[in-house]
């Protein structure tokens, strides 16, 4: 069999060595960054979320339950909010000094042992920070855990 | 062009070789990707804070009693805590804890680990990843309604495995 005309043979050999660098070359940067994306692997829950950006909500559900459960003149934090809240519901009455007074107490001391917290009281369901005894001047309660005292969630969270 | 079978035959056999070619790149980084190991000590150091924190704490405040077993006899730790603090694929201890809890009334300091040597929490300031990882918990309580302070560190060797 003589291929007479080679003209097109040498069209398409010279198609297929482009292609077949191409093909190389992608092939190598696939390697290449598989090799980076390797180095750099973390463990992940999914979604995006990176497992070592968790913070230890078990330390912080103990420090918000230590703040509630701090007694000022013999009643628990978490009754003196209930009570707050039920006189500011019924009677209209605002007054909730005695709990941010108390809390800002424990929150300035435990900032100076290292520990930078900020403690939310918000209205659950309507988003908003109600209240707020703030040891830092930032303040992201929105993703912080939470303990429901009657309508309200009591929310800590610490740097 | 009179005939194209010849031609057909040469690129048939240059395309297996690219599918070839190809077939090795993906599996190479597949298994390069796969193989490579992933360092969760950074997670184990937490987790053991974790459970540190939930043996001490209770509802906010310091399980009575709690800090005197463990500051008599570190060791007795494992037993309280629930703690299995060996690992087969190594001879030596890899674990390293040292709990701190400071309050008006109370102050105690409990370090533990099986050989006693402390070398690990000396490497804590070093940050690369051929060192032992720490961890460092922070957090308050409550005893007889005083705020206790509590310091926690969490250290995991491994090493041999992690080593880069």
């Amino acid at each position: 069999m003589k291929i007479k005309n080679k003209k097109a043979q040498v069209g398409e050999t010279i198609t297929w060595s482009v292609a077949t660098i191409i093909i190389l070359v992608l092939l190598f940067l696939f390697i290449m960054s598989v090799g980076l994306m390797a180095s750099s692997k973390k463990p992940f829950l999914g979604l995006g979320r990176v497992a070592l950006d968790e913070g230890s909500k078990i330390s912080n559900n103990e420090r918000l339950l230590a703040i509630l459960n701090k007694k000022v003149g013999g009643k628990e934090l978490f009754v003196l909010i209930e009570e707050a809240r039920e006189k500011e519901l019924n009677r209209g009455i605002k007054d909730y000094s005695v709990i941010e007074k108390e809390v800002k107490k424990i929150l300035d001391e435990a900032e100076q042992k290292g520990i930078k917290c900020s403690f939310g009281l918000v209205p659950s369901g309507i988003g908003g920070v109600y209240r707020v005894v703030d040891s830092r001047s930032s303040l992201d309660v929105a993703r912080a855990d939470f303990i429901k005292i009657r309508d309200l969630e009591a929310r800590l969270i610490c740097d | 062009m009179l005939s194209k079978k010849a031609g057909s035959r040469i690129l048939s056999l240059y395309w297996i070789i690219i599918f070839v070619l190809i077939s090795i790149g993906i599996v190479s980084g597949t298994v390069l990707f796969y193989s490579n190991s992933l360092d969760i000590r950074e997670i184990e150091s937490r987790m053991l804070s974790d459970k540190i924190v939930k043996c001490i704490a209770e509802d906010g405040s310091l399980k009575q009693g709690i800090a005197e077993s463990l500051a008599e006899d570190a060791s007795n730790i494992e037993e309280i805590c629930g703690l299995v603090l060996s690992d087969s694929s190594y001879d030596e201890n890899q674990y390293y804890i040292h709990l701190k809890i400071e309050g008006r009334n109370i102050q105690k300091e409990i370090e533990y680990e099986k050989d006693g040597s402390g070398r690990f929490f000396a490497l804590c300031s070093s940050n690369t990843r051929d060192y032992p990882v720490c961890y460092k918990e922070k957090l308050f309580l409550l005893e007889d309604n005083e705020i206790i302070y509590v310091e926690i560190d969490a250290v995991v060797s491994k090493i041999k495995q992690n080593y880069h």
